[in-house]
């Protein structure tokens, strides 16, 4: 009961947070990149986060910055269940060689430490908000990986996939028809969970300066703004802390309460 | 209709199936019966070829058909249907698959309404979920499904070994109704010798992956010859 009351402020918070970023332009005061008044002013009636090191409007950089760090989030995770899901079940299913060599790669890509991975590549690349997405969708997948090849695993012992073989379906319509469906429960859950890694991992990269690139608003990016001025104005630092903290923790909640959920069913 | 030939399965070091040869003539009603773990299930699905034999052959006048001719029923329908696809979409698969009915949704709706009369059920149970019926139900569904390709050939692993005692016995009749208006040919296996007595017109007997003893139903419940079936036939009666 309690943590469905958690996934439910979870979701609620997500709602608004995700309605925030669609309407930016509408909800924003102010022009995100523009300098619209002194610099470092503290939160006032005119500007209710304060204004940044330039001058610009906090309130309005967040609210765009949702848009990025959702966004970035949402992609990111949508390129990590595509692959971990695609490589899990062939894995899960075939087993023998086909298991053994997507497991080893699994390994290898997991004994990077991923940052180091992800900054590699986007040092390579130009840091921009596309090679971020996929970066990180491209250094996430593994986890997924494992677990859908566990569900694959049990349930291709079940009867009901041995009765589809001998009615005659393709190794594909069961892999994806058959047991699919069956294994998204806790593919949900890691999708969620993994949501919230993919927002971190932006505002990490983006505090490093390898993210989102200036002058276009992430949380992360915002933090990094904020480190200069940490005593003068710390509310530069508090909002995207803030807003970071709060996301990823609503996200951590909907993923365990679907978690609880799944498992109550089965 | 079937030819069994020097069928042998090992699984690892051990064995399950070990040379065994059998015919299956059109039209019977073939009983296989042993204890669990006797080999029966790896030889009928060494039989479908869901499994691959470790040496010898399956001979079936047309093996290109064999997916669509030869069916199987399940053991257990608590598992043996997929909780994610409707009733009516399981039963309709085969059909799609093997390209049975001419494409377009209403033939196929025809077919499945058809397919749930034959086993009495109503035809408003093809929206429903697996998890909605009962043991009973959820079994007249299997046979629908494997009813659906319009084989020549079925396969029974323990059709009713999981069923309540009071619903075996309506499902055992369908069968028996249902091979005599399909005009089926029958491999039904069971570990319980007076089911396989009521169906069967013929039975073979296994032990350890071997056939100890094959004859006709008379014969065998009347008159073994073979210690290990006097034992399967005392275990019956003593239920």
């Amino acid at each position: 009961m309690g943590k469905n009351k958690l996934a439910i402020f979870g979701l609620s918070v997500l709602v608004f947070f995700t309605a925030l970023a669609i309407f930016a332009p509408v909800i924003a005061p102010y022009d995100p990149t523009e300098i619209v008044a002194e610099d470092t002013m503290g939160p006032s009636t005119q500007h209710w986060f304060g204004t940044d090191d330039y001058g610009r409007d906090i309130f309005s950089r967040a609210v765009y910055g949702a848009r990025i760090s959702l966004t970035v989030g949402l992609v990111a995770v949508s390129i990590s269940i595509s692959i971990g899901v695609l490589l899990g079940a062939l894995a899960g299913y075939f087993g023998g060689w086909t298991d053994s060599l997507i497991m080893r790669f699994v390994d290898v890509m997991l004994s990077f430490p991923s940052i180091f991975l992800i900054l590699t590549i986007q040092a390579m690349l130009t840091p921009n908000i596309y090679n971020v997405m996929v970066v990180i969708g491209i250094t996430s997948w593994m986890g997924v990986a494992r677990l859908v090849r566990g569900e694959y695993l049990k349930i291709r012992e079940l009867s009901y996939v041995e009765a589809a073989r001998a009615i005659g379906c393709s190794n594909k319509r069961i892999i994806f028809r058959h047991i699919l469906p069956n294994a998204q429960a806790p593919i949900i859950v890691a999708a969620t969970l993994g949501m919230a890694g993919a927002i971190l991992t932006e505002s990490a990269l983006s505090f490093l300066g390898m993210g989102v690139q200036p002058p276009m608003p992430s949380w992360g990016n915002m933090l990094m703004d904020a480190q200069a001025y940490m005593r003068d104005a710390p509310w530069m630092a508090v909002i995207p802390g803030l807003l970071i903290l709060i996301t990823v923790l609503s996200l951590y909640f909907i993923g365990e309460g679907l978690r609880e959920k799944s498992d109550v069913r089965s | 209709m079937i030819e069994i030939k020097n069928l042998t399965k090992y699984f690892g070091p051990v064995c399950a199936v070990s040379n065994i040869s059998l015919k299956i003539e059109q039209g019977e009603s073939l009983g296989l019966v042993g204890e669990s773990g006797s080999g029966k299930s790896t030889l009928a699905r060494m039989i479908l070829g869901l499994i691959s034999p470790t040496s010898g052959v399956v001979l079936y006048n047309s093996i290109g058909k064999l997916r669509q001719e030869c069916q199987i029923v399940f053991q257990d329908p608590q598992t043996s249907l997929n909780p994610r696809i409707k009733i009516g979409e399981a039963i309709g698969e085969p059909l799609i698959i093997h390209k049975i009915v001419d494409s377009g949704k209403l033939n196929v709706e025809r077919r499945i309404k058809e397919l749930l009369d034959m086993v009495k059920l109503p035809a408003s149970y093809a929206d429903r979920y697996p998890h909605a019926l009962s043991g009973g139900e959820r079994q007249r569904v299997g046979i629908a499904r494997a009813l659906a390709s319009d084989p020549k050939f079925l396969i029974l692993d323990e059709p009713v070994s999981a069923l309540d005692v009071s619903i075996q016995v309506d499902i055992l009749k369908l069968l028996k109704e249902i091979k005599q208006r399909l005009n089926l040919t029958y491999l039904f296996i069971a570990h319980d010798l007076s089911v396989i007595g009521y169906m069967c017109d013929r039975i073979v007997v296994m032990q350890n992956g071997k056939i100890v003893e094959v004859g006709l139903r008379e014969e065998i419940l009347a008159n073994p010859k073979q210690e290990y079936t006097r034992k399967l036939l005392q275990s019956t009666l003593a239920v």
